[in-house]
């Protein structure tokens, strides 16, 4: 919706609130007045600064963790690392076929970083913005898997991860077979190589959208929890309605959506493995 | 390739998949015929196509590890 159509709708205060937060901090080629991406050199510095964070503490406790590993006496916390590097670990030994040294650490990372990225929902949608207003920083989208940059970004790494795989274990010419002879047999070779391009380019792209899809949606809803509590204001005597209602709906879209946001990382960590198993294989599997 | 034993999972995708397939069919018309000038004919086929090509793959993938 554009800003002239906001204004127009009359909604107010509750559409700005909504798009305020859904807007990110945008630097570069920017529009001035939606302060939405114009161009292709747009920087979403939030998005950014805020998942090197979230992978920069991955690696800091790592490190600890492997810093201070202990074979007699583990702590809880080793307990539970150990706990997710052996689900993970498991996860790729059933999902693979073949060996590959890459995978694994690979699954690991994005396990892990989609899953705090998504975790990032679980913080009061109006913290993290308020804190950086106070700062002069006039937009936060805290969550960075629902900015379709993030999840696109990284299904394209992974997609092109399985063309290196792909050409690499198929052979340039296996693999350009796949794209001529799959799904029709061999007198159909245009229709062939339009269906496999894009069947192949339909993968990242369904990766990402389911991604970003739960997490924006998720945001909104929890942004529409949080405008209960605006009616807060002129509720008068039924506050205390609109309050527990709030808090109560606020808890419930909680916990649903924790389970939520670990599905949907461990989605993303499986179908990643999987389209890279498929690069693996030399049959015509797919 | 021996079937997985977690690969039913994959059936988490088909819903997106074949909506992606559509899509794509479409974006990748659409660039043909910004490209050769042809509209609207190839957004139509390849999103056709698309559609037709999401219906089979979700079957296939159904019928599979259903």
């Amino acid at each position: 919706m554009s800003s002239e159509a906001t204004r127009d709708s009359g909604g107010g205060g509750t559409v700005e609130y909504i798009q305020h937060h859904l807007t990110n901090l945008c630097a570069g080629d920017c529009d001035p007045v939606t302060h939405q991406a114009a161009g292709f050199w747009a920087w979403h510095v939030d998005t950014i600064v805020i998942s090197y964070l979230l992978g920069a503490l991955i690696v800091i406790v790592g490190w600890r963790v492997g810093r201070n590993l202990s074979l007699d006496k583990p702590s809880g916390f080793q307990n539970f690392v150990e706990m997710v590097l052996d689900f993970v670990s498991n996860q790729v030994r059933d999902t693979f076929p073949g060996h590959n040294p890459l995978i694994a650490p690979l699954a690991l990372t994005i396990f892990l970083w989609v899953f705090l990225m998504n975790l990032m929902d679980m913080i009061p949608v109006d913290l993290l913005p308020v804190i950086g207003a106070a700062m002069g920083i006039p937009y936060l989208k805290v969550v960075p898997t629902t900015d379709l940059s993030t999840t696109l970004a990284m299904s394209l790494t992974v997609f092109a991860l399985v063309i290196y795989y792909s050409i690499k274990v198929k052979g340039p010419v296996g693999y350009l077979k796949m794209f001529l002879f799959h799904p029709f047999g061999k007198f159909f070779v245009p229709v062939n190589i339009a269906m496999t391009t894009i069947e192949e380019l339909a993968k990242p792209l369904s990766l990402a959208l389911r991604l970003f899809g739960n997490l924006f949606a998720g945001e909104l809803v929890f942004l529409l929890i949080a405008l209960i509590g605006g009616t807060l204001a002129v509720g008068g005597g039924l506050s205390f309605l609109w309050g527990g209602l709030q808090v109560a709906l606020d808890l419930g879209w909680l916990i649903f959506h924790l389970l939520v946001i670990t599905l949907q990382a461990f989605i993303f960590m499986v179908l990643s493995i999987v389209y890279l198993g498929m690069a693996h294989t030399t049959a015509d599997d797919h | 390739m021996k079937n997985p034993p977690r690969v039913g999972l994959l059936l988490v995708g088909v819903g997106t998949h074949m909506a992606a397939m559509v899509i794509m069919g479409f974006v990748l018309g659409y660039a043909l015929d910004a490209w050769l000038g042809s509209q609207p004919w190839f957004m139509l086929l390849l999103g056709g196509m698309g559609f037709v090509g999401g219906i089979l793959k979700a079957h296939k993938m159904l019928s599979r590890w259903g």
